[in-house]
């Protein structure tokens, strides 16, 4: 059992680490472990000798490094906001974008996309109307007497498919030749416009939701025991609930806005983590980290190399997912 | 400490009141059961001395203090609660679930520390489970459930136990361990408040018993005063006998009631 446990830690440890150094070696351009390295190297210390050819240094430095940060980033944020979620609905079948993130962003986008907005603007728009969408919400959701968590996810599916025709509405009048396009592609999902002005915009929010969402990991636990148990164990439960699911809001509305709508990953890496370190969010949350990054690193690396063209990110990983989801399941379950 | 109950009125909807005008308090460790026919209100009246649900009129009070105004953690420190029925989405280890007992003693961003740790293996000895530590909540038996819920109260470290109907759905010999832990706590100084369907329970292992009928609480005292062949006629309808009966082989005199053929 303790073996079991420090094996599998140092895995999650180790394998973001080894998957991103990995992840620089593939690409167009040919580049060997030892330039890459190389590469990184000077720019800890600029006074090394070594010739790096501008061309080499771009496609590390300026295209790679980005993306593939951006990606752990995005897997990361889907994962523990989805796992966090599962825990507040008390529901292992909820994704981070169960509250209408989603379909919020991608209105915000496709809105900016219409009206010719620059890169920036349709990133900004589509995060705050991912923010918008859950507020929403939420509004809805404290008009009634009850406000139970019950409550909560109802009214997150009227948002959701509200601002979903709002997007139908806006694809269907966009212009087939050039706005639809553009459009189609962002909600399908991409890491391609990966930047470091992209991950500097993208990284504050995620980083600020996932490192509350580390701190009240525990009493997520207690959370999820169900409304009067939590509050029998002292636990404000409307007070908690906002503060995660402000959090998550944060987080999948940043990666929304950067990565497009990917799915899958949210409902999925949860349960593999639970299979592989237990239910219980002290060990679960981290552990989603872990694996959701990498998983979406892979899956990115994919998508860029696997064919000519760029296949949007999330057509693959509902590609992946689904079967994947399909084992899980058939694996019994064991954690819930 | 002391729990006081003050002209206590609850109701879901306006029209009528699930109890009304109910006044009694508790101050001396014992068990005091609250015996009643379903939908006496007897769940809702445990709900709101545990401070989940709110008093349309009238007041409890914890040592003085009106517990609408208490903090949950507060409340939490003074009150352990163990409702009737869980369902559980997650399937944690019996040691995880005991473990978040200590939730009212943490700070927000905090986790069990080692002490935390000592304590929760602690109660579950006490209470006779430690060997179930690693196992899933999922897999162990209905009475090793409410093992489980009791170390998770003692863990909690309260002055007040709730519990609801704590033998509901355990067999025969599960029913005694149970009632039996809940009289040891008591001796050794918890205030227990529970409820029941069971009179004889009440006869062997209550120091007080409220019996509730529609709303009302209709008599309050020692178990013999109470549980009387007329009073459980009045408020469950049907005719019962109580017998006084000497063990045959200790001597020992022993009461029980049984509803008459």
């Amino acid at each position: 059992m303790k073996k079991h446990r420090v094996l599998v830690n140092t895995l999650l440890i180790s394998l973001p680490i080894a998957a991103m150094g990995l992840s620089l070696l593939f690409g167009k351009y040919q580049a060997t472990p030892r330039d890459v390295l190389n590469v990184l190297l000077s720019k800890f210390s600029p006074t090394s000798d070594t010739k790096i050819s501008p061309m080499l240094e771009v496609a590390v430095m300026h295209v790679r490094l980005p993306r593939v940060l951006l990606a752990m980033l995005v897997g990361m944020s889907l994962s523990i906001s989805g796992a966090s979620y599962q825990g507040l609905f008390r529901n292992p079948l909820v994704s981070s974008h169960i509250l209408g993130v989603a379909s919020g962003a991608s209105f915000g986008a496709a809105l900016a996309i219409l009206y010719s907005a620059p890169q920036i603007m349709v990133q900004l728009s589509a995060f705050l109307f991912g923010l918008i969408a859950v507020g929403i919400a939420l509004a809805i959701s404290s008009l009634y007497r009850t406000s139970s968590t019950l409550t909560l996810v109802l009214v997150g599916m009227i948002t959701s498919a509200f601002f979903s025709s709002l997007v139908s509405y806006l694809t269907y009048t966009a212009d087939v030749n050039l706005k639809l396009p553009a459009i189609v592609f962002w909600l399908m999902g991409s890491l391609a416009g990966a930047s470091m002005k992209n991950l500097g915009f993208a990284i504050i929010p995620m980083a600020a939701g996932i490192i509350v969402l580390l701190a009240i990991r525990w009493r997520i636990n207690v959370l999820s025991l169900g409304e009067d148990e939590a509050k029998a164990l002292g636990i404000d439960t409307r007070r908690m609930r906002i503060i995660i699911v402000l959090c998550c809001t944060m987080i999948t509305s940043a990666s929304v806005c950067v990565s497009g709508v990917i799915g899958w990953i949210g409902l999925i890496i949860p349960h593999f983590a639970r299979m592989l370190v237990g239910p219980n969010h002290r060990a679960l949350l981290p552990a989603c980290l872990s694996i959701g990054g990498v998983y979406l690193l892979l899956v990115d690396n994919l998508a860029r190399t696997f064919t000519s063209s760029e296949i949007p990110l999330g057509i693959l990983t509902g590609i992946i997912g689904a079967p994947v989801f399909a084992y899980l399941l058939t694996r019994g379950e064991r954690w819930s | 400490m002391t729990i006081d109950v003050r002209n206590a009125a609850f109701s879901y909807r306006k029209e009528s009141n699930v109890f009304d005008a109910l006044n009694f308090s508790v101050s001396s460790p014992g068990v005091f059961c609250l015996l009643g026919p379903n939908g006496c209100g007897k769940t809702t009246l445990l709900k709101c001395l545990a401070g989940l649900l709110k008093l349309r009129s009238g007041e409890i009070r914890l040592q003085g203090q009106g517990i609408a105004s208490l903090k949950r953690s507060v409340i939490a420190s003074i009150i352990g609660y163990i409702p009737q029925e869980h369902s559980y989405s997650f399937a944690y280890s019996v040691f995880d679930i005991v473990l978040m007992g200590r939730t009212p003693h943490l700070h927000m961003f905090s986790a069990p520390s080692r002490k935390d740790y000592a304590l929760a293996a602690e109660c579950l000895e006490r209470v006779g489970i430690a060997h179930l530590e690693n196992k899933r909540f999922t897999e162990i038996s209905g009475g090793e459930r409410q093992l489980v819920f009791i170390a998770r109260v003692l863990v909690q470290e309260p002055r007040i136990m709730l519990l609801d109907e704590p033998t509901s759905h355990l067999d025969f010999r599960n029913q005694t361990v149970i009632l039996r832990m809940i009289r040891k706590l008591a001796d050794e100084g918890l205030i227990i408040i529970m409820t029941s369907h069971v009179p004889n329970h009440a006869i062997t292992y209550a120091s007080h018993v409220t019996l509730m009928n529609q709303g009302r609480l209709v008599a309050m005292g020692k178990p013999e005063q109470v549980i009387t062949e007329r009073n459980l006629r009045d408020i469950y309808g049907i005719d019962v006998r109580i017998f006084d009966v000497s063990d045959p082989v200790t001597g020992e005199m022993l009461r029980f009631c049984e509803p008459l053929k």
